[in-house]
């Protein structure tokens, strides 16, 4: 009898033991999705915090798409546009924030890139039903309101002048990045350790996956295979951020020729360059935003000469050959370097 | 206590600890299984299912034709096709990597991959 009783002793205490291994499953990260800026953003959040962080996440998305945004009249960039030639805007530190950096990737690209191209995005209007090529004329009208250069900002004021009646300013190519940089530091500031954050593209990672125990890893999109599917896989530390432009995302093929999304500000034009994809890794989002763009426009030679300029910034650049180029320190977070795709 | 009370005792110990290991590894292999949707043989939609919270439709069009996709979490189906057959809405829920259902008239195609979740698992994929 006695035998018997040990034996179940022994069992029921095994069963625990079970169960405890179950419980420190519960590593399990909350993951949710938010549908604004024009885009899907999908967070991953571990620890106590993750829902009452993703919550938070979302007020501050919604508060960058009222103040940023295109489609919502009241938006201070719609301010600021429908005063273009009659008056400075006040705005908030944030829309002056993300303007000032957008001017600093003007200077970088020496025009290329331009937050004031908004009247040739328009013309075109790449993704939408009624995009056309237009005429050469129609491009040099319009190229005449884009020019960063008659953007007037004050800094004690926070305001912003457009000089030129009928100048419109678009913040697409950054605030998505800007949003990102806000949503972690804002994770960071309530204690969360492990959060990923992907704005349509821009991903930003605090700590790690401890569910997986490993950093976090994150495909870089392959430019010519369907969304989803990625040519080679980055290991991102704690704060990085990793943002890849394309021609993929929205275009249209009128006479072999492909017309997509990104513009060369110079030209009024879809750019077309050797480039056809670019990820920047880096620590800012907005920065990595501004500069995926701004290299993509510029070309892989003229597009890696200021990425290697800067301090902490990589880039992986695919170009129509499909031929990888990449910075000497981006190879340090790729887990298979190729050279062709 | 006999000698062959304290085998049993041990096996018995020895097996638990063996079974809790072969769960706890079958549980860190959790299966990522994709959805795939093909038009005349091109990927249109590479769709992980494993993350889909809510289930909604995809209208997927082919010239005049047009397939309804319906994507569930871990599954997918033809829920409406314009096709005179309607083989491919017969064939009903797949959940399985391996699984396929063709629609031949509109040329339309959903099927399922599985990834263990080991090696190729992504946190995220930037586009």
């Amino acid at each position: 009898m006695l035998k018997i009783k040990n034996i179940l002793i022994i069992i029921f205490i095994l069963l625990i033991a079970t169960a405890c291994n179950n419980s420190q499953e519960n590593n399990e990260p909350v993951k949710a999705s938010h549908n604004g800026m024009g885009t899907i953003t999908d967070f991953i959040v571990f620890g106590e915090q993750a829902e009452e962080g993703i919550e938070k996440a979302k007020e501050i998305m919604i508060d960058i798409e009222q103040k940023m945004s295109l489609s919502i009249d009241n938006s201070e960039v719609n301010k600021i546009n429908s005063q273009a030639g009659i008056e400075k805007v006040e705005v908030s530190d944030d829309t002056f924030e993300v303007i000032s950096r957008g001017l600093y990737f003007s200077e970088l690209t020496e025009g290329s890139f331009d937050i004031s191209i908004a009247p040739i995005t328009e013309l075109w209007n790449i993704g939408k039903d009624d995009q056309r090529v237009p005429s050469e004329n129609e491009i040099k009208e319009k190229l005449s309101l884009v020019n960063y250069k008659n953007i007037v900002l004050n800094k004690e004021e926070n305001s912003i002048f457009l000089k030129k009646e009928d100048m419109k300013i678009d913040l697409g190519g950054i605030a998505k990045g800007f949003a990102a940089d806000k949503i972690i530091s804002t994770f960071k500031g309530m204690g969360i350790e492990n959060a990923l954050v992907n704005v349509g593209g821009n991903i930003k990672v605090l700590g790690e996956n401890p569910q997986k125990n490993r950093p976090w890893r994150v495909g870089l999109r392959h430019p010519r295979e369907a969304r989803g599917s990625h040519f080679t896989t980055t290991k991102l530390q704690d704060g990085d951020t990793v943002v890849t432009s394309g021609d993929y995302e929205r275009f249209f093929i009128n006479q072999d020729i492909r017309y997509h999304h990104i513009f060369d500000a110079k030209l009024g034009k879809p750019s077309r360059t050797d480039i056809i994809g670019v990820s920047i890794i880096t620590d800012n989002s907005m920065d990595a935003d501004g500069l995926s763009t701004s290299v993509f426009v510029l070309g892989s030679q003229k597009g890696q000469k200021i990425i290697e300029d800067l301090e902490g910034v990589e880039a992986i650049i695919v170009t129509k050959e499909l031929k990888i180029i990449m910075t000497e320190g981006a190879k340090e977070y790729l887990e298979n370097v190729k050279n062709q795709l | 206590m006999t000698k062959w009370d304290k085998i049993l005792i041990v096996s018995i110990i020895a097996i638990s600890l063996f079974s809790i290991g072969v769960l706890t590894y079958i549980k860190n292999q959790t299966q990522v299984l994709y959805g795939i949707i093909e038009v005349s043989g091109v990927e249109q939609e590479v769709i992980n299912l494993t993350e889909v919270d809510k289930t909604y439709t995809i209208k997927v069009e082919n010239d005049d034709n047009y397939n309804i996709v319906e994507v569930n979490q871990g599954s997918i189906k033809f829920i409406e096709a314009t096709c005179p057959d309607k083989d491919c809405i017969r064939i009903g829920n797949l959940d399985a990597p391996g699984e396929i259902s063709v629609c031949l008239p509109n040329n339309v195609t959903i099927r399922v991959e599985g990834f263990m979740d080991g090696k190729d698992d992504l946190d995220s994929t930037t586009y």
